[in-house]
């Protein structure tokens, strides 16, 4: 039974960076033939006829290898796609990083070039998905300045984008206090001035129990000069929701 | 001139950023730095856009005049002596403040200070160069500053505060010497080329440094899984007690002026401009062709080694018999089609005379530049798409630089066909007439000019809708559609841009 051919065996892992290596590590070392694995985020889903269903136990040992091994044998580049891939909304996307790496050990770095391949173009369209939506959020992102000086903002992202935005901003208010709350995922990074930053699980409430708001006159600056420097005769609404569509709008202090 | 003195804050900043809404660049492209312990901000080279204004211009400066009073009297522009609207002026204190507190909470990439001539340019320029100077030195500001540089001051202030600055820009105002004779009879060209000619001789001397040791990242910290640390006690780790938190914003209002000009301690490495220099001039105020103004562009960029050149539409205002009568539409499709061109001659090895000659001096405003363009080269189409070399594939309507790129690269691997090409970015209702994939054509087409010409000005009519509707076009002319693919060749590709951007 175990080895019948067609006999699929599935993968399910927790949806983080952890959870998806650690089942590219179990079922690589599982030994029962790529086209015979299938890699799936844990969650409700149909469960299908002539499946095992395995669920993958993390583990950052497990995961910091396949990790290793991406960067030593395929590139760094491929490594920030594939991390970028892991953090997407896709539900398909433990698979095809897992597609992606069974090219890419086979290939090595020549991989990333094949764009021609649909293993790569499907891991290339969830990095690309994700980083258009992290450097969303580095443009729109609005912070509010809190009592005690603590900048807040919120966010609320498709994808897992809030690891790659919080660097962004630790790099360029490095002596700022800052909280960055992902308010679906509820959890947040954290930047105390001239430290380094983290994330912490915190609810929406939580964190605004923790942070008085603090009256400032800068946001009604900022509107002012939001609505002077648009000109009037080039008005044009429908252009400004395709650049800056509504679901960014969410938080940005000007449409407030 | 009365120049309004009891106006609050807020008040000058609605009259200072309207009177500011005319120049286009709103760029913060080109300078690339990461951030620095105790200041704030940095620089991404492809440039960031915070927001965009109902008019769908990108908004990344804090883009402002430090006064809207001037001596001239320039019959295009909003602040022209003779217009009777209130004046005023920002302290460079007033600026400072303004740039710091937009910038923290995320508004803003930088600041764009241009300024009306208030009794000299000397005067003006000496304002600005104390304003930056503040904002570096005092403030400690990291991010990015555009400048302009007010023709006729002094060539040491404009060193100065090329020192300070990311961007220098010197507007042309006009494309040609006679229109800038007839509407601002009291500049010269001479008097515009001569603070633009400094900048790019300092930008020059510059790169010929020896090159900064790049510091390398540490491998550890930038691919480390971010994982989530256990809860420090109940709340976060911030708020800090005041005493626990490093005083990293120092505030010093005694601090000196820099011993020697160039040796800022902001940067010790100060660099002269480093994302270059830009201009802007006025489209349709006056009766240059297409052709003028492209040639005008083109020399600028060969000679003057200009990053960008940007042009504005003409906002009629203004009443004087010179000019449109006020409420004519600006011509946007005109300035679209002069982007698409400049975009041309910047990336794709275009020069002027193969897109407009004097005996065809308009463009083809039915069609973008490149689809005009290869209806009368239809010689050298249908092009293989697996022989062609990168130059080649560049020409082809509907492939763009990126796309080109991705090209070279996979068909090294594998033969591509044209679902490929699509997932490569092509665009292939209009490359599609043009290829040829190993061997097969997209469609049954004839390479007939007149029936391209109807099948590609059909494709471009949602562009041109878009105009007639008064409709502008900004994220302008990515580069590529999707900034993040990461295959080919890096590095200069990153280059985003906006007409905002770059």
């Amino acid at each position: 039974m175990e080895n019948q051919p067609n006999h699929t065996t599935v993968f399910l892992c927790r949806d983080d960076p952890d959870g998806i290596f650690t089942a590219v590590y179990d079922a690589w070392a599982s030994r029962r033939g790529h086209a015979c694995v299938r890699l799936q985020l844990e969650g409700p889903s149909t469960l299908e006829l002539f499946c095992d269903y395995i669920p993958v136990t993390p583990d950052p040992q497990k995961a910091d290898k396949v990790i290793g091994a991406i960067r030593q044998n395929i590139s760094l580049q491929a490594w920030e796609a594939v991390y970028r891939a892991a953090l997407s909304r896709e539900e398909r996307k433990a698979d095809i990083i897992y597609r992606f790496l069974v090219a890419g050990f086979h290939y090595g770095p020549a991989v990333m070039e094949m764009l021609g391949e649909p293993a790569v173009q499907n891991l290339f369209a969830l990095d690309r998905q994700v980083g258009n939506e992290a450097h969303f959020f580095t443009e729109f992102l609005r912070f509010d300045l809190m009592e005690q000086d603590i900048l807040f903002a919120k966010m609320r992202p498709k994808s897992n984008v809030l690891s790659l935005v919080a660097p962004h901003f630790a790099d360029r208010l490095s002596g700022e206090n800052f909280l960055i709350l992902d308010v679906g995922r509820s959890f947040a990074a954290i930047h105390p001035a001239g430290r380094s930053w983290y994330l912490l699980s915190i609810e929406k409430e939580q964190a605004e129990a923790l942070l008085s708001q603090k009256p400032n006159s800068y946001r009604d600056l900022w509107k002012t000069f939001h609505s002077a420097i648009a000109v009037e005769a080039r008005k044009n609404p429908k252009l400004q929701r395709s650049l800056m569509p509504l679901r960014y709008r969410e938080f940005v202090t000007e449409f407030l | 001139m009365l120049i309004q003195e009891n106006l609050n804050l807020q008040q000058k900043l609605e009259i200072l950023s309207d009177a500011a809404k005319y120049d286009v660049a709103c760029t913060s492209s080109g300078a690339d730095r990461r951030g620095k312990a105790g200041t704030m901000g940095s620089a991404v080279a492809c440039g960031i856009c915070h927001s965009f204004a109902a008019d769908g211009r990108c908004i990344s400066l804090l883009k402002i005049l430090m006064t809207n009073a001037c001596v001239y009297d320039c019959k295009y522009c909003a602040n022209r002596s003779s217009n009777d609207v209130v004046r005023t002026f920002f302290t460079p204190e007033e600026i400072c403040t303004l740039t710091m507190e937009f910038y923290r909470r995320n508004y803003i990439e930088g600041l764009f200070l241009s300024s009306g001539i208030l009794n000299t340019p000397d005067q003006t320029m000496e304002l600005i160069y104390q304003t930056l100077w503040r904002l570096r030195e005092i403030h400690r500001f990291w991010g990015y500053i555009h400048v302009k540089a007010i023709p006729g001051a002094d060539p040491q202030l404009i060193q100065l505060t090329g020192q300070l600055a990311d961007r220098m820009s010197v507007n042309l105002e006009l494309p040609t010497v006679d229109g800038l004779k007839t509407l601002a009879p009291s500049k010269t060209r001479t008097r515009i080329l001569t603070p633009m000619r400094q900048i790019q001789q300092g930008i020059r001397a510059d790169s010929f440094r020896l090159p900064q040791r790049k510091t390398l990242k540490k491998d550890s910290d930038m691919f480390a899984l971010p994982r989530h640390q256990e809860a420090p006690g109940q709340s976060p780790s911030f708020p800090l007690s005041p005493q626990e938190s490093a005083p990293l914003k120092p505030f010093d209002p005694d601090i000196s002026l820099p011993d020697t000009p160039g040796a800022l301690k902001y940067a010790s490495g100060s660099r002269f401009v480093p994302a270059g220099q830009s201009t802007q001039m006025i489209i349709g105020a006056t009766p240059e062709t297409d052709h003028q103004i492209l040639s005008v562009t083109e020399a600028l960029y060969r000679q003057f080694d200009l990053k960008r050149v940007f042009y504005s539409a003409y906002v009629a205002l203004n009443n004087d018999s010179l000019l449109p009568a006020p409420g004519t539409p600006p011509p946007l499709l005109r300035e679209h089609r002069l982007y698409q061109a400049d975009w041309l001659l910047r990336f794709y090895d275009f020069s002027a005379s193969e897109l407009l000659t004097e005996d065809k001096p308009y463009f083809n405003l039915s069609m973008d530049p490149k689809c005009d363009w290869a209806l009368r080269h239809l010689e050298q189409f249908p092009m293989e798409i697996s022989k062609a070399d990168y130059a080649s594939l560049l020409r082809v309507p509907g492939i763009g630089v990126k796309s080109a790129r991705r090209i070279v690269a996979a068909r090294r691997h594998h033969s591509l066909d044209f679902d490929a090409l699509k997932k490569l970015g092509v665009v292939l209702k209009r490359a599609g007439y043009f290829i040829t994939c190993n061997g097969r054509m997209y469609r049954a087409i004839r390479l007939d000019e007149d029936y391209l010409a109807l099948a590609l000005s059909e494709t471009d009519k949602r562009t041109r809708l878009r105009f007639e509707e008064g409709v502008g076009v900004y994220r302008q002319l990515s580069l590529f559609d999707d900034f993040y693919l990461t295959a080919g060749p890096k590095g200069t590709d990153v280059a985003k841009s906006i007409s905002g951007q770059m």
